[in-house]
């Protein structure tokens, strides 16, 4: 065979929710101009998703791949900006709050990150999340889109979403509808295999559909997935807060642009500001309330079997302390274009992205499991979080950094080094000494630059717009100062 | 005010590329005004060190010393390298190049070499190097800076060198003492431990003296004096992959134009490096001491050479593989004592400068807390293990059939890492790679297109775009590249003009 023209390919998405629109856009641009390539979604009516979603600036790098425009997205879907995650209540000994913010933290020298300056010439290293322009914007409830000019230190801010979940869907649908991908409501009622993986879907018991590839959208249901493979991996032990309760709030003023994320005696909670509404997801060791879901932690032991890729929560299901279900998906979806197959064997494809997809997924697994077993909460549930052990991977970086503050390199990380770092600076995990290199530094220089970017990041904080009046503007169509 | 943990002493044993590399990058490196850096080393015992060649990554290290580009390449009698050329390695008569940059441009999201594979077979495709700006200077014997053009096709211009390993050596001593470092001369003869934990106390020198310190590196070659004698590393053997096992190494005069290539030939035992310097060629035969005599090796070898030889041929014996732990309590192998893998692709030196930035970036005090040595030895052990794939590469995709090195290089099971690399290359020409691997997929693909690993198919996305468009895409790559060419200097007018040895003056 050379290449595709004999055999076009056909991809079927099952799923309705935000991973199957995304899916759908991702896979028609990838087969855009494909002579007799063909892309279908089937969508399934009813609740798709939480009511909001929390998502990191991994989804805006999505977004500008499949050429969604992000000022648009805010104002057609009325929501917001995220510049980070507000940590609280995580610290047992009253220490306050703290930021893990997007966007650049300070600069490295050569090999000695940021943080190390902070900490050989800085006032030490609970202050370092405050070099970063983003986190000096949460403070002060401010936004502003970053800058294109890398000589404007606007350009060192990043940002993503809170997002109105049932809005967003249908935008996304509207643009898939807009660029002609064939979608069609119904539901799944028969699946049928061979031995080369799925052979064919019934919809609503009349309906018959077959595909080259299918892909799974379906979330925790793994509908396709489960018919050919449902080897999982259990993640329920990592966590006790297993119960789910979502709430509305009255929207709160001023509209802060980050996810607090905030411990309890009982739980955490992590609270989505939207300017309409705070959607509280709530997660508990019992299920108290009556309006409870139980979550399923885990992940599909090979995402990508046969000729069916599952993705999002159906390949699977990080804590969502972890905050790494979009960018698992964007990662995913990222990495389609590279892997479409062009015949029934599809084990090379597969094995590329299952490997890659299950660091990834280790990656967020040992996020979560960093901040439940470093939190110094004195309640017994908190206190058990503390007993479990932490993945080889994690263990090893977590002793790295408390010696001289230093980094693990790690294949496949879905996070930046300084969401590490202000993990465990934040939680109280704090090096013992800083890296030796930090010496060679001239004090009064460094110091002299750390005062410089510090009072940068104020300075151009307090220079932009009012959070709620920047997407107010966004909304009146009125472009950003 | 000096922190009570800093080192107060390092102690380099060894010189040689590896020990003066080393020296030099730390004394600019630590520079806290503390910490004495000492080198032993003996002229008595030889360096392996002989004609180097290099990969583009050295231009960083030598910019972190600060070192001119002229200077250096003045004083070691350097040329430049833009490639290497592989020589009847897939099949007696085959020639290929592994040139350092890219190959055309990306077009669509969609690789450059998915469009050639296509383009190919539909005959409108000139050859891979042809796209490739290095690969077509070095053809042309022609090496210079050309103007960067942001909208040029072309990728810009990567180099590194071939020099002389001992007066590389030589030239970093210079700079090491010059900034306080302390050569001791004399041989190392025995070695003491800290009785309550192991840790290397001293070396105790021929002359009876003892050199302590907090922090021993060795560069003591080969046979890893501190990190294998004393403190029982053991070694991962990978001869069954890379049976050579012997290299001879010689120098011969100078004959016909400079190129700006190191040359491989593949021999029926083994393979034949030629590296261009400035005032000779340096030469040497690697191979499998089971399939070939020395004698026979070496007359080999000789019939082999460019023009005279130039000294007596220098025997050197191998074993391919790595040091299980490079890093043990207060001892870091760099350079040999490391591990070996065979300098098919110039990265010897690579490996210890890897080595010296690694050390940097996780530089101990004098608590050597112990996940910094796991993070140091699992970044070596992922660094060679990725070499090795690659230059496993070289002697597995080979058509030299009925030669018995070859057949059981062809025929063996390969690394695993490897064999995926391949099974997906096969499939569609695609490839993946991490991101901090050494080799990027320019390489990987010039390897084994090289080697003729065509893959069955190509990216279906290629289909896509229009073939008349993809066709003259081609063509302006095609002429950027060679109009680039066209107006670099020869490599040796490059030479002469910029950084002539002094021994080299041509005759007037």
């Amino acid at each position: 065979m050379t290449g595709s023209a004999a055999n076009p390919l056909s991809i079927l998405i099952i799923g309705g929710g935000p991973d199957g629109w995304l899916t759908a856009l991702a896979a028609h641009q990838a087969v855009a101009g494909l002579p007799g390539a063909s892309v279908r979604i089937v969508h399934e009516e009813g609740p798709v998703c939480a009511p909001a979603l929390s998502a990191p600036p991994d989804l805006r790098m999505l977004h500008g791949r499949l050429g969604l425009n992000d000022g648009d997205i805010l104002a057609r879907t009325g929501g917001a900006a995220r510049l980070g995650r507000l940590f609280s209540g995580w610290r047992g000994d009253g220490q306050p709050d703290f930021i893990q913010p997007h966007g650049a933290i300070g600069a490295n020298w050569g090999p000695l990150h940021f943080h190390q300056q902070v900490a050989a010439h800085g006032p030490g290293t609970d202050d370092y999340a405050n070099y970063a322009l983003a986190a000096q914007a949460i403070k002060q409830a401010r936004f502003a889109p970053p800058s294109p000019n890398p000589r404007d230190f606007l350009s060192t801010l990043d940002f993503g979403f809170h997002l109105d979940c049932a809005a967003y869907t249908a935008l996304l649908r509207d643009t898939a509808r807009q660029r002609g991908i064939e979608a069609c409501p119904g539901r799944v009622t028969a699946i049928e295999t061979d031995e080369t993986g799925l052979a064919g879907v019934t919809l609503d018991k009349s309906r018959y559909l077959k595909a080259d590839l299918y892909i799974d959208a379906t979330g925790p249901e793994m509908k396709l997935a489960a018919a050919i493979n449902a080897a999982c991996e259990d993640w329920s032990d990592d966590t006790p807060f297993l119960f789910e309760a979502t709430r509305l709030e009255t929207p709160r003023s001023p509209l802060t642009p980050a996810t607090r994320i905030i411990a309890d005696p009982a739980g955490w909670h992590m609270a989505i500001a939207l300017p309409d509404a705070t959607v509280t997801r709530r997660f508990t060791a019992t299920a108290d309330d009556g309006d409870t879901a139980r979550l399923t932690p885990g992940r599909l032991r090979t995402p990508w079997s046969g000729n069916c890729l599952a993705i999002g929560g159906a390949a699977c299901r990080p804590d969502p302390l972890a905050d790494a279900d979009l960018p698992l998906l964007a990662r995913t979806l990222l990495r389609l274009p590279g892997l479409l197959p062009t015949g029934p064997d599809m084990r090379a494809e597969a094995d590329v992205h299952n490997r890659a997809f299950t660091r990834e997924s280790d990656a967020a697994r040992d996020f979560s499991a960093l901040v439940l077993g470093s939190q110094t909460r004195s309640e017994p549930v908190w206190r058990a979080c503390r007993d479990a052990a932490p993945s080889d991977r994690l263990a090893h970086a977590t002793a790295l950094f408390k010696a001289r503050g230093r980094l693990a390199t790690r294949e496949h990380d879905i996070y930046r080094p300084g969401d590490w770092v202000t993990a465990w600076l934040g939680l109280g995990v704090k090096p013992r000494r800083h890296d030796p290199l930090a010496d060679r530094l001239d004090p009064a220089v460094a110091s002299a630059r750390l005062t410089q970017i510090r009072t940068l990041a104020e300075q151009t904080a307090a220079a932009m717009p009012d959070h709620q009046a920047a997407l107010s503007r966004l909304k009146a169509g009125v472009p950003p100062a | 005010m000096i922190n009570p943990k800093t080192l107060d002493q390092v102690v380099i044993v060894g010189g040689g590329s590896a020990g003066w590399m080393t020296a030099a990058a730390l004394s600019r490196l630590i520079g806290n005004g503390h910490t004495r850096i000492t080198l032993i080393e003996s002229e008595a015992i030889g360096i392996v060190g002989v004609g180097e060649a290099t990969i583009p990554p050295i231009r960083h290290f030598n910019e972190l010393l600060g070192l001119d580009e002229r200077d250096f390449l003045r004083a070691t009698q350097g040329t430049i390298k833009t490639a290497i050329e592989f020589v009847d390695w897939t099949r007696p008569g085959h020639t290929y190049l592994h040139p350092f940059g890219t190959y055309g441009a990306d077009m669509n999201a969609v690789k450059f070499h998915q469009y050639w594979l296509k383009l190919r077979q539909l005959g409108q495709a000139e050859a891979f190097g042809e796209y490739n700006l290095c690969d077509v200077a070095a053809r042309q014997n022609r090496f210079g800076p050309v103007a960067r053009d942001r909208q040029s096709p072309v990728s810009s211009l990567h180099w590194a060198y071939h020099f002389d390993a001992s007066l590389y050596a030589r030239h970093l001593r210079r700079y090491a003492e010059q900034r306080g470092v302390q050569r001791i001369e004399g041989k190392v003869v025995d070695v003491h431990q800290r009785p309550e934990d192991g840790f290397i106390a001293s070396v105790e020198m021929e002359s009876g003296d003892r050199i302590g310190g907090d922090l021993f590196v060795d560069c003591s070659g080969f046979r890893g004096l501190l990190i294998e004698q004393t403190l029982k590393s053991g070694f991962e053997d990978w001869t069954h992959w890379l049976p050579c096992n012997r290299a001879i190494a010689v120098s011969s005069a100078s004959a016909g134009e400079l190129t700006p290539f190191t040359r491989s030939t593949a021999r029926d035992a083994g393979w034949q490096w030629r590296i261009p310097l400035q005032h000779r060629i340096g030469s040497g035969f690697v191979y499998s001491a089971d399939h070939l005599s020395e004698d026979e090796a070496t007359s080999v070898m000789l019939d082999n050479l460019d023009g005279e030889p130039l000294n007596t041929p220098k025997p050197i014996r191998f074993t391919t593989g790595r040091r299980k732990q490079a890093w043990i309590k207060n001892c870091v192998a760099i350079g040999l004592a490391s591990g070996f893998l065979e300098p098919l692709e110039s990265t010897s030196i690579h490996i210890t400068q890897a080595g010296i930035s690694r050390l940097m970036a996780l530089f101990p005090d004098k608590d050597f807390d112990p996940a910094g040595i796991t993070e140091y030895n699992r970044q070596a052990e992922y660094l060679y293990r990725h070499i090795r794939d690659f230059i496993v590469l070289h002697y597995h995709a080979n058509e030299r059939h009925g030669v018995p090195l070859w057949d059981h290089c062809r025929n063996m099971a390969i690394p695993e890492t490897l064999q995926r690399k391949l099974d997906l290359f096969r499939l569609k020409g695609r490839l993946f790679r991490y991101e901090d691997e050494l080799f990027a997929e320019s390489s990987w693909h010039a390897v084994l297109l090289g080697q003729n690993v065509m893959p069955d198919g190509y990216d279906p996305l290629v289909d896509a775009a229009p073939e008349d468009r993809i066709i003259d895409a081609f063509r302006q790559m095609h002429q950027a590249v060679a109009g680039a060419v066209a107006s670099m200097p020869k490599h040796q007018t490059f030479i002469d003009q910029h950084c002539r040895a002094a021994m080299t003056a041509p005759p007037a």
